[in-house]
């Protein structure tokens, strides 16, 4: 006659390590996403001045106000561009007494965009999306859906909640 | 015939006890062997102002500093002084002047050097100083963001404070 005797588990020593790690996964977790101790404000918005340096003319028609960038690494959001102005860019060169004469290219444009992004605003900088630093002198690989190109951030404004 | 096997079940004694104090013992140990090394006054310190020379910056870049910011390494994110001051000035170039067959130094209109000045409790060794792991000596590259600024730069000057 076989007897059926169901196991009883019993809490082991390899039950206690793994209560242990996900405990430990948990506070990780939670710290990483809890309130800071230098929060100012708990939702910032602000506007950043981005040059993009050297744009082909041609890819200026891919700019388009009101389309959202991405960091390329990350695909993280970033912001919405607001709005943009265009100068020709400029060479330098040198003349033959070593002074500098600067002349225009003729196919490519610097252009200075507005940027407007949300995040907090902490005693160490803004950071977008609440975790990555964006201040004067980043330089940013970004995306959107219409163009791929760099940022270099000039300018940055913080307007608040 | 049926024979009934019954396999013993694990239960926790008095070894099961012991590891578990000691793995707690090590983590504990450890963390406090992180902190202790992280606040410990390095045996040599010694307070210095050190300067930054960041090049060839657009006259579009609003750039700001205030007397007080933290200032960051990037690469190791650990601190790295306070800002003491800022200065602004045109770049500079040195072209060959074709004419007069001699180096003509020049300044550019519209880009600037960024000099920044920052403070820091550093360890002095016998070949350099050193803030949170970072050597900082004239000629050292140095990866920095302040709240408002981030860039990288060679340090051009090192000094020792008088003691207070």
């Amino acid at each position: 006659m076989k007897t059926n005797t169901q196991k009883k588990h019993r809490f082991n020593i390899i039950d206690f390590a793994l209560i242990l790690t996900v405990l430990a996964c948990i506070v990780g977790i939670a710290l990483r996403y809890s309130l800071r101790e230098n929060v100012i404000a708990s939702n910032s918005k602000a506007t950043v001045t981005v040059m993009v340096r050297g744009l082909l003319e041609d890819n200026v028609v891919h700019m388009i106000e009101g389309d959202e960038y991405y960091y390329q690494r990350s695909g993280d959001k970033i912001g919405t561009l607001k709005s943009f102005e265009t100068k020709p860019a400029t060479i330098r060169n040198f003349r033959h007494d070593g002074t500098i004469v600067e002349t225009a290219y003729l196919d490519r444009v610097d252009v200075l965009c507005e940027i407007e992004v949300e995040g907090l605003n902490t005693e160490d900088g803004f950071m977008v999306g609440g975790s990555d630093y964006i201040g004067v002198g980043s330089d940013i690989l970004v995306r959107s859906v219409n163009l791929e190109t760099e940022w270099l951030v000039v300018d940055i404004e913080v307007s608040g909640s | 015939m049926n024979t009934q096997t019954t396999k013993k079940a694990h239960r926790l004694n008095f070894f099961d006890l012991l590891l578990i104090v000691l793995a707690v013992l090590i983590i504990a140990g450890g963390a406090a062997f992180v902190v202790y090394q992280n606040s410990r006054t390095p045996e040599n310190s010694t307070v210095i102002e050190y300067t930054v020379l960041v090049r060839d910056l657009p006259e579009e870049m609003n750039v700001r500093a205030e007397a007080g910011q933290t200032v960051i390494d990037t690469i190791r994110l650990g601190e790295i002084g306070e800002v003491v001051s800022l200065t602004m000035k045109p770049a500079t170039y040195d072209a060959f002047d074709h004419t007069t067959e001699t180096t003509l130094h020049g300044e550019y209109e519209d880009l600037y050097l960024a000099e920044f000045t920052f403070r820091a409790d550093a360890n002095k060794t016998e070949s350099s100083y050193m803030i949170n792991n970072v050597r900082v000596s004239v000629g050292a590259e140095v990866h920095f963001r302040t709240p408002t600024f981030i860039g990288f730069g060679y340090v051009t000057e090192v000094r020792e404070l008088p003691a207070e």
